[in-house]
């Protein structure tokens, strides 16, 4: 397996050099020196061209389809405020519905699976060592990728721990089928994670991305240091007879005994090579602010369409911790996937899960279902920096899309799919808040006596009938996937019954500042990339108090 | 008692949002049909309650409350040294 799979994936565009990615780049892995990249044939110059034509030519399409489709429902909203007799009404008003319909359509797929389908959603029945010993279990690696900063060592250990704890139950059996890796760019954490499991029966083993190590696309931040891994893996580290699973953690991320073993039973019967699950956020609950609590109970209900993503099997967005990918596929794949613009990708896992599907297609993706537990963000700013991350992340994921041959393979619906049902996810969240913002200044208008009260002046609808029983049943989705999200958050908290009762009251009493405040991050991401602006940094979300305190995100 | 008071409180202050966000569009939508604010209050709360109830009962069996959390998901403290070396982790590279 040599370390240009990666390649052959990604266009010959990129491997022409036309592109404005940087691929290919200079190798200086000094340990494990890559295989020299092919040289560039003059036939292949042809096509690499003709698909950055392409990708020039989409790219402005997408623009005048984007103007001409905003500027044909400005016109539509107006036609209706002008002829079906609601002529009372602010057009506003109308533009208003219109955006709370965007939110509405999302919110509609999240409860069709919350509702028809929660069952698929976790394993519910508990699983027992004596029936795992019935089966022919795979091996699972729990990786972690660090950049090795303040805090960190702290909930990697965490999780570990928890992996542990389940191996101390029948070390003889499942140190056999479970390992511990951790890929860090500090030398300090690599040793005290070392030593911390030294006398374990679980397998732990610390490893540090040497500083001038760089990948043959010359790819930057967290994907790095995963081709890092995958590199060792390919010349033989760790290898296991049977099937191997990688176990992909964020730092803070910790899968709790019972699930693990659940996790076990699934992927022995699995035949699919990438596969997520459901993440709650109940560590260090009360450490975060209420405002980020609040943030963070709008994540869950996500994941309910995050299961029907996963079976659907095209990679609309894919979250890198919970993601459980067959190391022999993950191997064939890497993550050296270059930069864009000279700057590297922050999202990925979105860009791994396109380039997956590239090459497993719709059959390789599948929902294992195990949950996962992670922590919020302990300040507004780390969590406004986060969702800033993702969104900036997707875009460039499609930018690098675009540039793609094997993407202008795809048939014309799937292509459809890939982009615009991903672009009108990132548009439903950024919309949120001049929605939100018009939803209050509406309310003021009402309660300050400007606007007729629908409740107390005359008995008229604002709006069509239908209309109106729409944005009611949207009303009543939002603030129910608040509920659900809270409760599956302090599901897992060690707080008293009445006191997670209060928590999940006082997300809901925040969820209208919270959900302006969360959108506020995807809205200013998309205006920062369509200005032209491409910057990115790999901050990891600090995980102690103490290191939200000390983060400096000028500097990173 | 706190805990009592506190759960009280916001109670009341989610009721509000709910009822500004919820209850209140669906009784405006309602208020012609059925000939009054009341009624369509009433009938508004209903659709709110049988909302929540079936998301509730969704809920209990999807994903009930973990009621003895074990130690392991608190945060542990790096021992002495360690502690210290931890805090002053080298800068990430990358």
């Amino acid at each position: 397996m040599n370390s240009l799979s990666t390649a052959s994936l990604v266009s010959a565009v990129r491997s022409q050099g036309l592109s404005r990615w940087r691929w290919p780049r200079k190798t200086a892995s000094s340990a494990h020196p890559a295989p020299p990249v092919s040289p560039v044939s003059p036939a292949a110059a042809g096509p690499a061209r003709l698909a950055l034509d392409r990708a020039r030519r989409a790219r402005v399409r997408h623009r005048w389809l984007i103007v001409v489709t905003v500027a044909s429902g400005v016109c539509a909203l107006w036609g209706i405020h002008d002829v079906t007799g609601i002529r009372s009404l602010s057009f506003t008003v109308v533009l208003q519905a219109t955006g709370i319909t965007v939110v509405g359509t999302r919110l509609v797929s999240y409860f069709h699976s919350f509702v028809f389908h929660w069952r698929k959603y976790r394993h519910y029945g508990e699983v027992g060592t004596a029936e795992l010993k019935h089966m022919d279990l795979p091996h699972l690696k729990v990786h972690v990728t660090t950049r090795g900063m303040t805090g960190s060592t702290e909930v990697i250990l965490r999780g570990i721990r928890n992996v542990a704890a389940l191996v101390d139950e029948d070390p003889d059996f499942y140190s056999q089928c479970l390992s511990v890796e951790v890929c860090t760019e500090s030398d300090e954490q690599a040793r005290l994670l070392q030593e911390e499991f030294l006398l374990s029966p679980l397998a732990v083993r610390a490893f540090v991305v040497p500083g001038h190590y760089q990948t043959p696309a010359g790819t930057l931040k967290k994907a790095r240091s995963l081709h890092y891994m995958v590199e060792q893996r390919r010349i033989g580290w760790g290898k296991r007879p049977g099937k191997t699973f990688i176990v992909h953690y964020d730092e803070e991320s910790v899968i709790e005994p019972a699930e693990m073993r659940k996790l076990l039973r699934s992927l022995a019967g699995t035949g699919k090579k990438v596969l997520e699950g459901p993440i709650y956020y109940p560590l260090e609950y009360t450490g975060a602010s209420p405002i980020c609590r609040a943030m963070e109970a709008n994540r869950p209900i996500g994941c309910f369409e995050c299961r029907s993503v996963m079976e659907g099997g095209i990679p609309l967005h894919l979250h890198g911790s919970n993601l459980v990918v067959e190391e022999q596929f993950e191997n064939e794949i890497g993550w050296d996937m270059g930069t864009l613009d000279g700057q590297g990708f922050i999202a990925e896992d979105y860009v791994f899960g396109v380039l997956a599907f590239l090459k497993g297609g719709r059959e390789a993706f599948g929902w294992h279902g195990v949950a996962m537990l992670e922590q919020p963000p302990f300040s507004y700013r780390s969590a406004f920096k986060q969702r800033q991350r993702w969104i900036t992340g997707v875009l460039q994921g499609q930018e690098m899309l675009l540039s793609m041959d094997q993407f202008w393979s795809l048939p014309l619906p799937l292509r459809i799919r890939l982009i615009w049902a991903t672009r009108f996810r990132m548009f439903a969240f950024a919309i949120g808040t001049p929605v939100g913002l018009a939803f209050l200044a509406y309310l003021g208008l009402v309660f300050t006596g400007v606007l007729p009260s629908g409740l107390l002046g005359k008995p008229v609808p604002p709006l069509p009938v239908p209309l109106m029983i729409w944005l009611s049943a949207v009303a009543l989705m939002w603030v129910g996937s608040v509920f659900i999200g809270a409760w599956f958050n302090v599901a897992h908290t060690r707080l008293p019954r009445l006191s997670r009762a209060a928590e999940i009251a006082k997300v809901l009493t925040m969820a209208p500042v919270a959900g302006m405040c969360e959108s506020a991050a995807g809205l200013w991401a998309v205006l920062y990339w369509i200005t032209g602006h491409r910057q990115v940094s790999w901050h990891p979300t600090p995980k102690t108090k103490q290191a939200d305190v000390q983060a400096k995100w000028s500097s990173s | 008692m706190m805990r009592v008071l506190k759960f009280l409180l916001f109670a009341a202050m989610s009721s509000v949002i709910i009822a500004v966000y919820v209850v209140s569009p669906i009784a405006v939508t309602l208020r012609p049909a059925l000939h009054g604010l009341v009624p369509a209050f009433a009938a508004a709360l209903a659709i709110t309650a049988a909302g929540a109830g079936a998301v509730t009962a969704i809920l209990w069996r999807a994903a009930p409350f973990v009621t003895e959390p074990g130690d392991l998901l608190s945060m542990p403290a790096l021992p002495g040294d360690d502690a210290s070396a931890a805090r002053g982790l080298t800068q990430a590279r990358g």
